[in-house]
């Protein structure tokens, strides 16, 4: 499914624009994370913790959910494609493994949003930071192998590239 | 594109790439050293509730003192 240069362009732009911002999110939700467990002023505690619930929200989720289809979208309209090389398998399954994690995560991010929001003392509550750290080592990744492209054709990939291109007749 | 750890002469289909099989190692090792320690209970309850102080929902001896008391 080759796709228009222009409009190759334009899924191109927004797969950037929705994987980069996703990996940006995640270093201003790091940032908030790590005010959350290692301050001791509660009321910046506490703001850190709803901070955490937004960002994940309204920004987090619908960035990560956006890269996933917009990158499966750029990857069929490409001579890539999405199984015939191992960078964009592998980035492919990193990207989806990120974002099923989140997904789960979700809830515990509102669980302690709310509970540092319920008037208990929040500097008691154990953040996320395994996640998180975690999350931003997947999206850091998936961005150096969109850069590198490191070499490697699947099987599927070389098969298709055996196959026999059709002839095109000669115009008089 | 052409792989050269291909021969596109004899047929033969290309290996997988080291850098493939060393991550995938990499990651293999971890998710079991994930699942040994999930079987095990040594990394504790893994879901919502490990991240709140008596899990699940948050504790009386946390929650602050009913409105208008002191």
């Amino acid at each position: 499914m080759a796709m228009a240069p222009r409009l190759r362009k334009l899924v191109l732009t927004a797969h950037i624009a929705t994987s980069v911002g996703w990996f940006g999110a995640i270093l201003a939700y790091l940032a908030l994370d790590l005010t959350a467990v290692t301050s001791a002023d509660v009321a910046l505690v506490r703001a850190a913790y709803l901070a955490m619930a937004v960002a994940v929200w309204t920004v987090i989720l619908p960035l990560a959910l956006a890269s996933v289809l917009i990158a499966i979208l750029n990857a069929l309209g490409t001579t890539w494609v999405l199984f015939r090389h191992y960078w964009v398998v592998v980035k492919l399954v990193l990207t989806l493994f990120a974002t099923t994690i989140l997904l789960l995560e979700t809830r515990t991010v509102r669980a302690l949003a709310e509970a540092a929001g319920s008037g208990a003392d929040p500097r008691e509550l154990p953040g996320t930071l395994p996640h998180s750290v975690g999350g931003l080592v997947v999206l850091l990744t998936t961005l150096i192998l969109s850069v590198y492209k490191p070499r490697g054709m699947t099987r599927h990939g070389w098969r298709t590239q055996q196959r026999p291109r059709p002839q095109v007749a000669p115009t008089e | 594109m052409p792989d050269p750890s291909s021969d596109p002469t004899t047929g033969t289909p290309p290996r997988v790439p080291r850098w493939v099989v060393v991550s995938g190692t990499v990651v293999g090792v971890l998710v079991l050293v994930f699942i040994v320690v999930q079987l095990t209970g040594l990394g504790g309850q893994h879901g919502p509730g490990r991240h709140l102080p008596g899990g699940g929902s948050p504790p009386a001896s946390v929650t602050g003192p009913p409105a208008g008391g002191h």
